[in-house]
């Protein structure tokens, strides 16, 4: 097992019970070839999920969530290079043949999406896509298959489970789409579950009830869970660890309760600022200043830089993710925590 | 109506065809004052938005605008108040004509209403560009060569070019990065003070509305079912639907999520009663049959709940 990214401290949930390493990403690297050469879209991203656990990656857009989580699923775009080692339950899936790789996806790791509709097929019945994918992952008959999709439907809380799987995707809500590929996600016994902005689109009460579904989940099957979101209040919530992203690199990495109330990183301070909090009563809300640089335009050594109030000569260096306090942060000078 | 008041709606109901999408909404709002709607998809806060903005026709209700009845007015006369009254939408980009330069995008709107000499609008032009931050230099380029949270400030300041009364922004930032966003709620802040704007604003997010608003509507199916003072809302919500979509809100503490049954119904079958019911905690027999009526419940707030009554009674 790849165990060199260092352990964070104690786990608050199951401090005494040692839990498996499912999903290991060390030194992840991803650049797109084009006609000028190769387009660096994520450098050196290197986290690590156990069983149970569920890791937030946040950030704005375009900072390379998406992408990381296409790399881990095997579906990155075809002129990516991608460098770094990808571990799954202890085997190396980086080096894997397309096809292999497919494989071992399709049973070991579950993807819900923020836009069901890209995922799901809009002329194949809920019933058809969910039983082609558990006879093709699972080898089941179609009479086991259709019993198995129906008692999964009720288990994410889809009423009249029978009638929905002759439907299509298009005739259910927001809310119910998004159970389905739940359904669709757990449906062979995955160790894994990638879920890139589930609740995005969605309306705040049903926000959280899809948030209650996925932690139930996570729960019941011990499911390791990588949770994208840009929403870091999400995350305290959901999320035991935290890993925040920003123009392509890791900037910070810890436990969530720490990420959000003691970051040490100024992007990841900036991120929390600029929220309106509940009950403060500003008058001012306070932005982080300009905008994430495309890919193609990063600045060298820090890329949060020109963005950044304490910069100075020594961040014309790249910093190096390293431990501050009860965090790992990409700084050269780290706001001091409480820790 | 008091003078200080800018907007005021009373009764307005808007169908699609069987589709109730707003029903009996009244509110108004004092000068320089932001009036906030809240709620769900669905729930009816872009008609209401549309209706206000004359877009749409009432199916029933009435608009006051500076003290003249909106529906009586010509159309002449309503093309001249709509000087008066600006919007801001969610996507710049369906807002702001692709075509056009940022000089005659903020150029435009004072010549449909004969404001000032081609020089003075140019002056003004270059006047909104900075109030909105932005460089000189925007006037020449195009909405796609700018950013989200650039377009939304252009959109801000030709929203601004007629010095209007009153903006109608309707999820402004929704679309926006939360550094983005942030940058873009100081601004409107800003220039409401600077100018004394009136604001009809709207969004899903309760954080932003608590941020930007002084008083607020909660919508639900189409009406609004409880409204009072910002902090009366956030401090002490009333109706079991405000109370539910508060503690739906991610960030609270200890994750402490509160799980509102099932989802909006559709329009198309309001539930008799009070339309919350089929996902109300606290429902109980009454709540079928007998619709409950907005009731005051002290320090400008008021909120349509049968529970209401018997709080009162007791
Ligand atoms: N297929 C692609 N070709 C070119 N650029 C891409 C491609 N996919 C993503 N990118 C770029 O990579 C960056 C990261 O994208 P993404 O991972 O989708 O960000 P996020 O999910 O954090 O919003 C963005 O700047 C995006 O434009
Ligand atoms: N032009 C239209 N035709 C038919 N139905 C509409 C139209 N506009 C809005 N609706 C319906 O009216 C209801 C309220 O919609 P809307 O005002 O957009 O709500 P919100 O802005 O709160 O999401 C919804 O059921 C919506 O489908
Ligand atoms: S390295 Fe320098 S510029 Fe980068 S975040 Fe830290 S202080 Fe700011
Ligand atoms: S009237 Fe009845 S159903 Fe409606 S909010 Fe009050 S208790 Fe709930
Ligand atoms: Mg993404
Ligand atoms: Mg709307």
């Amino acid at each position: 097992m790849t165990a060199h990214i260092a352990p964070l401290a104690a786990d608050p949930v199951s401090p005494n019970i040692e839990r498996r390493t499912v999903l290991a990403v060390e030194n992840l690297g991803l650049s797109l070839r084009n006609a000028d050469g190769l387009l660096p879209i994520v450098t050196d991203v290197s986290f690590s999920i156990r069983e149970g656990e569920a890791v937030a990656l946040v950030g704005e857009s375009g900072c390379g969530k998406s992408i990381t989580a296409s790399a881990i699923m095997g579906i990155a775009p075809d002129n990516s290079v991608i460098t770094g080692t990808i571990t799954l339950n202890g085997k190396v899936i980086s080096g894997l043949s397309p096809k292999d790789r497919r494989k071992l996806c399709g049973r070991h790791m579950g993807f819900i999406f923020q836009e069901p509709m890209t995922a799901l097929h809009p002329t194949l019945s809920i019933g058809r896509q969910m039983t082609d994918t558990l006879r093709h992952n699972l080898g089941l008959g179609q009479a086991e298959a259709t019993n198995r999709a129906a008692e999964l439907l009720d288990r994410v809380g889809i009423p009249r489970a029978r009638d929905i799987l002759k439907g299509y995707v298009h005739e259910l809500s927001g809310g119910m789409r998004q159970r389905v590929m739940i359904a669709l996600a757990i449906s062979c016994g995955p160790s894994l579950i990638i879920a890139d902005e589930p609740t995005t689109a969605l309306d705040v009460t049903i926000q959280a009830q899809v948030l209650d579904l996925l932690d139930d989940m996570r729960r019941e099957m011990n499911l390791a869970m990588l949770f994208i979101t840009h929403d870091l209040e999400v995350v305290g919530d959901f999320c035991e660890k935290a890993v925040v992203m920003y123009a392509g690199d890791v900037v910070e990495r810890g436990l969530s309760a720490d990420v959000v109330q003691a970051p040490a990183h100024p992007y990841a301070r900036g991120l929390i600022d600029a929220v309106p909090a509940h009950d403060d009563g500003r008058t001012r809300l306070t932005p982080i200043l300009g905008t994430v640089p495309p890919v193609g335009q990063w600045p060298e050594g820090c890329r949060f830089a020109p963005r950044c109030n304490r910069a100075d000569d020594q961040c014309r260096a790249r910093p190096a993710l390293e431990r501050h306090g009860p965090t790992d942060a990409r700084c050269w000078h780290p706001l001091e925590t409480m820790a | 109506m008091s003078p200080e008041t800018v907007l005021s709606v009373t009764g307005l109901s808007k169908s699609f065809r069987a589709v109730k999408a707003v029903r009996d909404v009244s509110f108004s709002i004092p000068r320089g004052k932001t009036f906030g709607l809240v709620g769900e998809s669905g729930s009816g806060k872009s008609t209401t938005a549309r209706l206000v903005l004359r877009l749409v026709e009432p199916t029933a209700g009435s608009i006051s605008f500076r003290g003249k009845d909106l529906a009586g007015l010509s159309s002449g006369d309503l093309r001249a108040e709509r000087r008066h009254m600006q919007m801001i939408f969610q996507d710049p980009f369906g807002s702001l004509n692709p075509r056009m330069s940022v000089r005659d995008t903020l150029v435009e709107p004072q010549v449909v209403h004969g404001i000032g000499t081609p020089a003075e609008q140019l002056k003004t032009a270059e006047r909104l560009l900075a109030e909105v931050s932005m460089p000189r230099a925007a006037l020449d380029r195009y909405p796609h060569e700018f950013s989200g949270g650039q377009r939304q400030r252009i959109a801000i300041a030709r929203a601004l070019a007629t010095n209007p009364e009153m903006i109608v922004a309707d999820e402004p930032v929704s679309a926006l990065d939360v550094s983005v966003q942030a940058q873009v709620l100081n601004l409107m802040r800003d220039l409401q003070d600077r100018h004394g704007t009136t604001m009809l604003f709207i969004s899903h997010d309760l954080r932003v509305v608590q941020f930007m608003c002084d008083e607020i509507g909660v919508m639900y199916l189409g009406e609004i079912v409880e409204q009072g003072p910002r902090d009366r809302i956030y401090g002490a919500p009333a109706h079991p639907y405000t109370q539910a979509l508060l503690a739906s809100a991610p960030g609270k503490a200890g994750g402490q999520r509160a799980r509102l049954k099932g989802e909006i119904p559709s329009a198309h079958a309001v539930p008799s009663g009070c339309a919350f019911r089929t996902r109300c905690p606290h429902a109980f027999e009454r709540c079928t049959v007998e619709k409950p009526a907005m009731r005051a419940i002290g320090g400008g707030q008021k909120a349509a709940c049968h529970l209401l009554d018997a709080a009162a009674a007791a």
